[in-house]
């Protein structure tokens, strides 16, 4: 295949993923994120599978059968833990901005740029064969693609002339543009998350084009792959444990812990799976899909090995090109470029995560601090830094390649993709005691940190970094088989004598053992100062504090001029701004100059600044603006516990304001309802006064008249005498029924029970209201039923209560055709007595006042006679007996009095 | 009519007070549980059981059982992991 069409087809393979970023892109820039998926989540975190995988597995299988595998079955083991710890990881980040694990370490132990920059050392160096790999796998692929199949692949010539370098440098530009275009606060990188997960989906398909093409195309499926190699003898071991000399159980454990690690503890997988994160549910989908795509990805993986072995036999060709010289072989060359493009999906995918996230390593926690600290750009007054901050990430990604390049150089060429990939796990592997550490243990320091660094990350480049070299001949061999000054001890693969393990075992068992020891001894050495007790809090309690009830451990004095110019300088003065106007909204205050500048709006900045520019460049940054007071643990402690002493006071003034609410309500319910009452009750006086004194007056009239005058005609004073005389009775009737309702109300009232008939009782009534009704041209109807209806009850006070309503009725009718019915009727509880008549009905609103004393129907204007306590008095009579009274009144079509008695009557 | 007058039975206040806690393994439990199955199938000697001179369907025994554990785990974690919020 030419060379041109090989590189032409990868850069539009290329261009095509940065479309697939720009998009995504501007999806974000839209709010209508692409990236926002348990599912896309989960392929990102499948950058795990590099050109290690997609090479290097097959090669792995056909020298060491199922030794490819651990690597795989690690994360899978880790994922089951991910709902555990990485979202406890993705908490902390989240509530601190943290973007890289250098912050993460630099925060926990008291926002230490040490640290920091030590973890970013550590990583760099650990980093550079893991981007090696890539460039060689690639290079790799590409020769082997345009070369014509046999022949060497080696080629010498002056070193401009070398492809990887222009492939490194290639990839160094599409780095840039995918993750250093510009400066974002937040450091997410939506497009590179979409392309990446896009990467996943091509190598996945191709890796399994290639897969069933051999199983399928050139063999009868996997049976006849293994049965065929089952003939070999040198084959037939690869697919057990027990090969020569017995299974390194040891090593397979040490592999699986290592991979389980490094799935978290790499630059790139942090960055995909805790930085980019969008929601931390996602992880309950990613934590089965991300191994089922390792599954997936691996299924093939012996099939084309064996395969390959079987084809053109052991030593022929390189094991780890087979995925592309398989399909060359048998005139599938279009195959052989999918291949080759998703080898490049890989590797690219891989490198270019990996140099962002190493390159903001690098900008944040390594060159920043320095420079911060070298008085001329501290303290430059004024003046935008974001495009500094920018140009340090450009070069730093360039120089990440350009070292792994040199890394391929020196010491690439003698070792096997994978045994350069564990290099890096073993360098990554040794965070995890100070990471994990820090997440569940509040007595680890920073100096027991830093010690556990050291010690883990100078045992391992003694043990494995500089063997690697010393084997590609950079070193002298004696360095490896005598030991360095020829002390036998200090055989760095062989260290104090320790035989019988291989390296990666080897260095993995002495590191990690001096890492973890270094780590627990030293930080036991002594107790956590403020800094770092504050920030252990914030880490291992994550999940007990709200954004609200976060103790903000700071005190001090600042001013919010000076913050604001500050946050202007690396995140840009529009950005800024919006930051404090969007804070002075949330705490609610009118615009950001009126914002109080307290420790809140201290951990506010000193925030949003970590996401730009790291935890330790923010926390010198911020200091250099604003006058604070040194914390002493016991400060620290004192905070932390104002802090929970204001949460539980809050929640208590919560609960006392609710109980207190509820009882001013209840309070003026009460008021407003002897308002009422007391306003009934000056009604009633004046209603009573009204009533009595219509009467008396005329009373006193006519008497007066009859006094003054003795020569009255007898007939007239008959007249008035008459008229005298029935006023009186009007006024003894009122005070009767007031002192009746007084009576009844109080309990004094007399009851003569008898057995009543029911039917009689309405007929006598109706009889004796007969001559209102005739006088108001109203005609009544009675309706019983035929035979007696008989209650045990007071018959006078029963004939009241009818009384009183057929007289309301006669009231209300109209003055023509006026209708007025009685009906009886019983049921099995009791008898029920309705009148009704077509007056005007009573409204709505009134029908529960009017059973209320003092009420009358009718407005003001023109009430009907009465005292206005018929009604009420009726309600109690019935009410006594155990009964009840409503009505049902439709206004315009009249109303019906209706009450209902028990057979088993009160009293 | 009247039966408007009349207050409902009291519905059980079943919201304010929850639904009657059943007594709920918190799932991480249930995860840790799966990676330690895990790392104990996944190792010596468990594994060691299935290193037989046999094959399924013309298939090694060994790489099988890697790959059927394997899917087993994969299965167990998104049975368990992947599931709505309680």
């Amino acid at each position: 295949m030419s060379p041109q069409l090989v590189v032409g087809i990868s850069f539009a393979y290329l261009a095509l993923l940065f479309a697939v970023a720009s998009y995504g892109d501007w999806r974000a820039a839209r709010g209508r994120s692409i990236v926002g998926n348990a599912w896309v989540y989960a392929l990102s975190m499948a950058v795990y599978c590099t050109a290690w995988t997609y090479f290097g597995s097959v090669g792995r299988a056909a020298s060491s059968g199922v030794w490819f595998l651990p690597i795989y079955l690690g994360p899978t083991l880790a994922m089951a833990l991910a709902w555990l710890v990485l979202r406890k990881m993705i908490r902390i980040s989240r509530n601190n901005r943290i973007t890289s694990i250098a912050d993460f370490i630099g925060s926990r132990y008291g926002k230490s740029p040490m640290l920091a920059g030590l973890v970013t050392l550590i990583t760099v160096v650990g980093i550079v064969p893991y981007i090696a790999l890539q460039l060689k796998a690639v290079s790799g692929g590409y020769a082997l693609l345009t070369t014509p199949l046999g022949e060497s692949l080696v080629r010498h010539g002056p070193w401009w002339g070398d492809s990887t370098l222009y492939f490194a440098l290639a990839l160094a530009g599409f780095t840039i543009v995918f993750g250093a275009r510009h400066l974002d606060a937040s450091e997410r990188h939506e497009g590179m998350v979409a392309a990446i997960a896009f990467e996943s989906i091509v190598k996945l398909v191709a890796f399994l084009a290639v897969g069933l093409f051999v199983t399928y195309g050139l063999f009868n499926g996997v049976g006849d792959i293994f049965a065929r190699a089952q003939a070999v003898p040198s084959l037939a071991g690869l697919v057990h444990a027990g090969t020569s000399g017995g299974f390194a159980w040891g090593q397979w454990f040490a592999l699986l812990l290592l991979s389980m690690l490094s799935v978290i503890f790499l630059p790139r997988q942090f960055q995909v799976m805790v930085v980019e994160n969008v929601d931390e549910q996602h992880l309950r989908r990613a934590a089965w899909v991300f191994p089922l795509y390792l599954w997936l990805i691996n299924l093939f993986v012996l099939p084309i090995a064996l395969g390959g072995l079987l084809i053109f036999g052991a030593g022929q060709m390189d094991p780890e090109g087979f995925v592309l010289s398989l399909p060359l072989a048998h005139g599938q060359p279009l195959l052989a470029l999918l291949a080759f493009i998703g080898g490049l999906s890989a590797a690219t995918g891989m490198v270019i995560v990996e140099t962002i996230a190493v390159a903001s390593m690098v900008c944040n926690d390594l060159v920043m601090p320095l420079l911060l600290r070298s008085r001329r750009v501290g303290h430059r007054a004024a003046g935008d830094l974001t495009q500094l901050i920018l140009g340090i990430r450009r070069v730093a990604i360039v120089a990440i390649l350009l070292l792994g390049y040199a890394y391929f150089h020196l010491a690439g060429e003698a070792y096997a993709l994978v045994s350069i990939g564990l290099i890096s796990f073993a360098a990554v592997a040794q965070f995890a005691p100070a990471m994990l550490g820090g997440m569940y243990w509040k007595g680890a320091t920073r100096q027991g940190a830093m010690a556990g660094l050291l010690m883990g990350f100078g045992l391992w480049v003694y043990t494995l970094m500089l063997p690697s070299l010393a084997k590609s001949g950079w070193l002298s061999p004696g360095f490896l088989s005598e030991g360095p000054w020829g002390i036998a001890l200090l055989k760095p693969e062989q260290l104090l004598g320790l035989a019988g393990l291989d390296n990666l075992t080897h260095s993995l068992f002495w590191s990690l053992l001096a890492n973890v020891g270094a780590y627990v001894l030293v930080s036991l050495w002594r107790t956590p100062s403020a800094a770092e007790t504050s920030q252990a809090l914030l880490f291992v309690d994550v999940f007990e504090h709200t954004r609200q009830a976060d103790p903000v451990f700071w005190r001090g004095r600042a001013r919010v001029q000076d913050l604001q110019l500050l946050a202007a300088r690396f995140l840009g003065e529009s950005k800024a701004n919006r930051l404090f106007d969007d804070y002075a909204k949330a705490t609610g205050v009118a615009d950001a100059t009126r914002i109080e500048p307290d420790a809140r709006l201290v951990r506010f900045v000193e925030t949003q600044l970590t996401g730009a520019i790291g935890t330790a460049s923010a926390r010198v940054m911020v200091a250099s603006v604003v006058e604070e007071e040194a914390l002493a643990l016991d400060d620290v402690l004192q905070i932390l516990d104002e802090t929970s002493r204001l949460r539980a006071h809050s929640a208590e003034l919560e609960e006392k304001s609710k109980s207190l609410e509820h009882a001013t309500r209840e309070l003026r319910a009460a008021n407003e309802q002897l308002k009422s009452l007391d306003r009934l009750k000056d009604d009633f006086m004046s209603s009573v006064t009204h009533e009595l004194r219509t009467p008396l007056t005329s009373i006193r009239a006519l008497s007066e008249m009859m006094a003054e005058d003795p020569d009255m005609p007898a007939e007239q004073r008959q007249q008035f005498l008459g008229i005298v005389v029935a006023e009186t009775e009007r006024l003894s009737r009122l005070v009767n029924q007031v002192l009746d309702m007084a009576k009844i109300e109080s309990g004094h009232a007399e009851w003569r029970n008898a057995d009543v008939d029911m039917g009689q009782l309405l007929a006598q009534s109706v009889q004796t209201t007969s001559e209102m009704f005739r006088e108001r041209g109203a005609s009544v109807q009675l309706r019983v039923p035929e035979w007696p209806v008989i209650l045990r009850a007071d018959p006078d006070r029963l004939t009241q209560v009818m009384l009183n309503l057929l007289s309301n009725a006669a009231k209300f009718v109209p003055a023509v055709a006026g209708r007025v019915e009685v009906v009886l009727t019983t049921d099995a509880q009791g008898l029920t007595v309705a009148v009704s008549d077509n007056g005007p009905g009573v409204p709505v609103q009134q029908q529960a006042l009017i059973f209320e004393k003092f009420r009358q129907g009718g407005d003001e204007s023109h009430r009907p006679q009465g005292t206005g306590l018929g009604l009420p008095i009726s309600r109690q009579i019935v009410e006594h007996f155990g009964g009840r009274m409503w009505i049902d009144s439709v206004p315009g079509q009249g109303a019906r009095f209706a009450f209902h008695l028990p057979r088993a009557g009160g009293a | 009519m009247q039966n408007q007058d009349i207050p409902a039975p009291a519905a059980p206040n079943e919201s304010a007070a929850g639904r009657p806690a059943s007594p709920r393994i918190p799932e991480g439990q249930r995860l840790v549980a799966v990676f330690a199955l895990g790392v104990l199938l996944l190792n010596f000697p468990l594994l060691a059981l299935w290193d037989v001179q046999a094959t399924v369907m013309g298939i090694p025994v060994f790489p099988l059982a890697l790959f059927g554990l394997w899917a087993l785990l994969i299965g167990l974690v998104g049975w368990m992991a992947d599931r709505k919020e309680p």
